[in-house]
């Protein structure tokens, strides 16, 4: 498909005086990884909370599957395909790993007004989650309660509730967050394996996993795009390097090891 | 319908939201900065009130002063008298009770705020007994004012009202002018911070409690001998108190302000318009809908109220 | 994980809660037989009362709701059967119908108003919104003799399919019992539901149910129009215990009674509720009974409950090693 699954189009967002994000244009293509990195207080934060629908823009356009979605509320937009995975981490703290991805699931098999047969007795659903739970390495923790498992395992179901919805695009918000380098390396093989099968928009702080996955890198800075290229331009761009990284410009130059 | 009729209700809902922003003042700083729901708040103006009457009581009885300036003065000791029970009851509580609770959940304060308002009004029936009390107005104020030449007005509606804004004004100035204003501010949007800069904050928040409880015992006491003292008043308008808050948002005293004066007049208004317009024997019971029918309307149009500060 | 039976409420084994459960049916079910014409009474005004906190339950456990309001239910339901009573209609299906579906009205249009608040702004718009009503019902009266702060009557109880005769308060009080037991199977079923997942889950995290495509506002209206109608069901049956309807029933002090007997008996359980109307209602009949004072008690009581008694009543009857 040549179309982009997302277009982003001079998304302003202004608060007071601020301008968070100024005139972003961006899109994001069917079975691309598309990174968009930048320091602190660059606008990425505030970019996803317009994605997501949590967030109104002052002005500029959110194009998504040939779509308007700027003004289209939260919910909606998940039912469309958008779905997001959040920073800080944002799942059910009282439901089981398996029952996070189950409430997923649920929400794109038709409406859930239905007052009495359990939702834990819908087959399809939990086979459903446990396959995605296994897929991702949680398959062994599927009946912890979420508010008992550990913070790399969050991130992980994050993403698995993510997917159980079956998106076109993920939203992936620095997912690796907090995850020592192990977790990361783990992370980083899981994404690529849904490289291709999703759409996705990756925020990230950590370059190892940005120059391993990413097809395109957007850069952010002051709210501004400077730049969107392959990772070696990148890499190699006097403006991003001077506005990012100052003098630890070697950070981006370290060569990942492929498996 | 005579101007001079409605000109005097106008008058009579300033001086009514003048009492209800007292109220509200307090209240709206304990939800903005302990982020406290707290259903005693009626109580102290109820115990503000009878503390004040039975002040009143004791030192007509204990100095047998009669003439209008020394029972005016007498008067005034009782307001003082009052409110200092109150505050000093109210930072008893603080300390005592809710000090334990911010850490819960706004059910838990709910709860036991509620808790202790069944108290205080058993308390209050115990001590006080169950007879409403009737307190007199001071008798330098009995007699109404000139204000404009013709017109006459409670001269002491007038004097409370006066106070009230000497009130508002000194709150102003304790909230924007001073050290303890601009922690107060700070500590409404950003607690941890406050506590970072080495503030002790249990102190703060006990001198926050105590200066609305003095706020409404205030209100409750200049507001006896317009109505009565009994168990009870306390509810109808922590009631309407609430209704300000929400429209004029938590946590702004701007808010609720506005929103004080505006309910104030609506409801005085209302009370006095709608029985007539709408021929029932329904009384003031309906008149009180118009309130209620604002506050859904700001409700449906905009949900955090209408001033709140927006919080990070 | 170990399997949850359904028939013992979602536990693993029997335990000290069923013991409880089948111990307080069994008193209900005597109470008719051994009891005096009091005692009946007061079991049948704890079986009705039951039912609206096992409604609050679904909001506030279960939705993490503060209604400071559902007394305007009880209110709804006691005042629609006695309107009809006051024009005329004395069937009994017809009034508890009426009742339930206008309470249900009520809690659509109140619900679509006050849901899109949230934390402390809702337990304050609840409890304005109940007193709206209060006023309403102290103020209008219905023809020459009847309303306002009197109340209305109810010459008779509402006999039911014209088989049930109410009149007999076993029977009445039986068929209280039988739609306690109703109630509480729908709550279970509607909270193991998929709705009722989409519920819980909002209750923690509703920011990421919505992301993940649920209106969450619209689930959240429909739980209040449930929870609503049960209470108003409950509202009418208690008009007929009665026999009698007053704004009374509508003020805010009766909403947070509701609440303390969630609270007390635990949230979040169902039966817990049950068990914390027991208790209240009981120790209001006790207490008053020694002193009109009694608030005197109860008010630090509830405090202590509050900082100390965690889970309630509930909580100190279920097995420690349970998740909940």
């Amino acid at each position: 498909m040549s179309e982009p699954a997302l277009q982003i189009e001079n998304l302003t967002k202004r608060f007071g005086a601020l301008i968070a994000n100024d005139g972003v244009d961006l899109e994001v293509l069917h079975g691309e990884l598309h990174a968009v990195i930048g320091p602190n207080g660059a606008g990425k934060t505030t970019l996803v909370s317009q994605l997501g629908g949590e967030l109104a823009p002052n002005e500029g356009r959110i194009v998504f599957k040939g779509r308007d979605i700027t003004h289209l509320p939260v919910h909606e937009r998940a039912l469309m395909g958008l779905a997001r995975s959040y920073q800080i981490t944002s799942v059910i703290p009282s439901f089981t790993a398996l029952d996070n991805v189950a409430l997923a699931a649920q929400a794109i098999d038709g409406h859930s007004y239905r007052f009495w047969r359990p939702a834990r007795s819908a087959r399809h659903l939990n086979d459903k989650s446990s396959a995605i739970l296994e897929e991702i390495g949680l398959g062994a923790r599927m009946n912890v309660l979420a508010r008992n498992m550990s913070h790399g395992e969050h991130r992980l179901l994050e993403i698995a509730m993510a997917l159980a919805t079956d998106p076109t695009l993920l939203l992936l918000d620095e997912p690796t967050a907090g995850m020592g380098p192990a977790a990361t390396e783990e992370m980083i093989g899981f994404l690529r394996t849904l490289k291709a099968r999703h759409a996705i928009l990756l925020v990230e702080h950590d370059m190892d996993v940005v120059f391993s996955l990413a097809d395109r890198i957007s850069v952010l800075v002051n709210g501004g795009r400077i730049a969107t290229d392959v990772p070696e331009k990148i890499r190699t761009d006097k403006q991003v390097r001077r506005a990012y990284l100052g003098d630890k410009a070697d950070t981006l130059t370290v060569d990942r090891k492929k498996p | 319908m005579s101007f001079l009729l409605i000109a005097e209700q106008v008058l009579n809902g300033v001086q009514f939201g003048i009492m209800l922003f007292l109220m509200a003042a307090g209240l709206t700083l304990i939800f903005g900065i302990m982020d406290f729901v707290n259903l005693t708040h009626g109580s102290l103006y109820m115990l503000g009130a009878f503390f004040g009457a039975k002040s009143l009581e004791w030192l007509a009885a204990a100095t047998g002063w009669n003439s209008p300036t020394a029972q005016t003065i007498l008067f005034v000791v009782a307001v003082i008298a009052g409110v200092l029970a109150t505050v000093v009851l109210g930072a008893i509580i603080e300390r005592g009770i809710f000090r334990r609770l911010y850490a819960g959940s706004h059910l838990d304060h709910v709860l036991a705020t509620f808790g202790l308002l069944l108290f205080f009004n058993e308390f209050a029936k115990i001590l006080f007994g169950s007879e409403p009390i009737d307190v007199p107005k001071p008798p330098l104020l009995i007699k109404p004012i000139e204000i404009i030449p013709g017109i006459n007005y409670s001269s002491y509606r007038l004097a409370i009202t006066a106070v009230g804004i000497a009130v508002v004004i000194g709150l102003y100035v304790l909230i924007s002018r001073t050290r303890i204003g601009m922690l107060i501010r700070a500590g409404a949007s950003n607690r941890e911070m406050v506590t970072g800069l080495g503030i002790n904050i249990n102190r703060l928040y006990t001198l926050v409690f105590a200066l609305g409880a003095g706020l409404a015992a205030l209100a409750g006491i200049m507001t006896t001998p317009l109505t009565s003292v009994q168990v009870g008043i306390g509810e109808e308008i922590m009631i309407l108190t609430f209704v300000v808050i929400v429209i004029g948002g938590i946590g702004s005293i701007r808010g609720a302000f506005i929103a004080s004066i505006a309910i104030g007049i609506i409801d005085t208004i209302g009370r006095f318009l709608l029985p007539s317009w709408l021929g029932y024997t329904a009384g003031p019971a309906l008149a009180s809908m118009a309130i209620y029918l604002a506050m859904a309307a700001v409700l449906f149009f905009r949900p955090s109220g209408l001033f709140a500060p927006g919080r990070g | 994980m170990e399997k949850r039976n359904p028939l013992l409420f979602g536990a693993r084994r029997f335990d000290l809660r069923h013991w409880v459960m089948l111990g307080g049916l069994l008193i209900l079910l005597i109470v008719p037989i051994v009891g005096d014409a009091y005692v009946m009474r007061v079991a049948s005004r704890i079986v009705i009362l039951a039912m609206i906190a096992v409604s609050l339950d679904i909001l506030l456990g279960y939705g993490g709701l503060i209604s400071f309001g559902h007394a305007m239910f009880l209110g709804s339901g006691g005042y629609v059967v006695g309107v009809l009573a006051y024009l005329g209609i004395q069937n009994g299906f017809v009034a508890y119908t009426a009742a339930i579906l206008l309470s249900v009205v009520l809690a659509l249009v109140v619900g679509y108003l006050v849901l899109r608040t949230t934390g402390v702004y809702f337990i304050m718009i609840t409890l304005a919104f109940a007193q709206m009503l209060y006023y309403v019902a102290n103020g209008v009266r219905i023809g020459e003799d009847y309303g306002g702060d009197e109340g209305l009557p109810l010459p008779g109880r509402s006999p039911l399919f014209g088989l049930l005769d109410f009149n007999q308060p076993a029977v009445l009080h039986y068929f209280c019992v039988a739609i306690l037991v109703v109630v509480l199977i729908v709550s279970y079923k509607l909270i193991n539901s998929r709705f009722g997942r989409v519920l819980q889950a909002a209750k923690d995290n509703e920011r990421r149910v919505r992301s993940l495509g649920y209106n969450t506002f619209r689930y959240r209206l429909v739980a209040f129009m449930i929870s609503g109608g049960i209470a108003g069901l409950a509202g009418a049956l208690h008009m007929n215990l009665q026999k009698f309807v007053s704004p009374d029933e509508l003020h805010w002090v009766i909403s947070g009674d509701l609440l303390i007997m969630v609270i007390v008996g635990g949230a979040k359980s169902l039966i817990g509720p049950v068990l914390g109307t027991a208790v209240f209602v009981f120790l209001e009949e006790v207490i008053s009974g020694i002193t009109e004072h009694w608030m005197i008690v109860f008010g630090p009581l509830l405090i202590l409950v509050v900082m100390f008694g965690r889970e309630g009543i509930y909580g100190f009857l279920r097995p420690k090693d349970e998740d909940r």
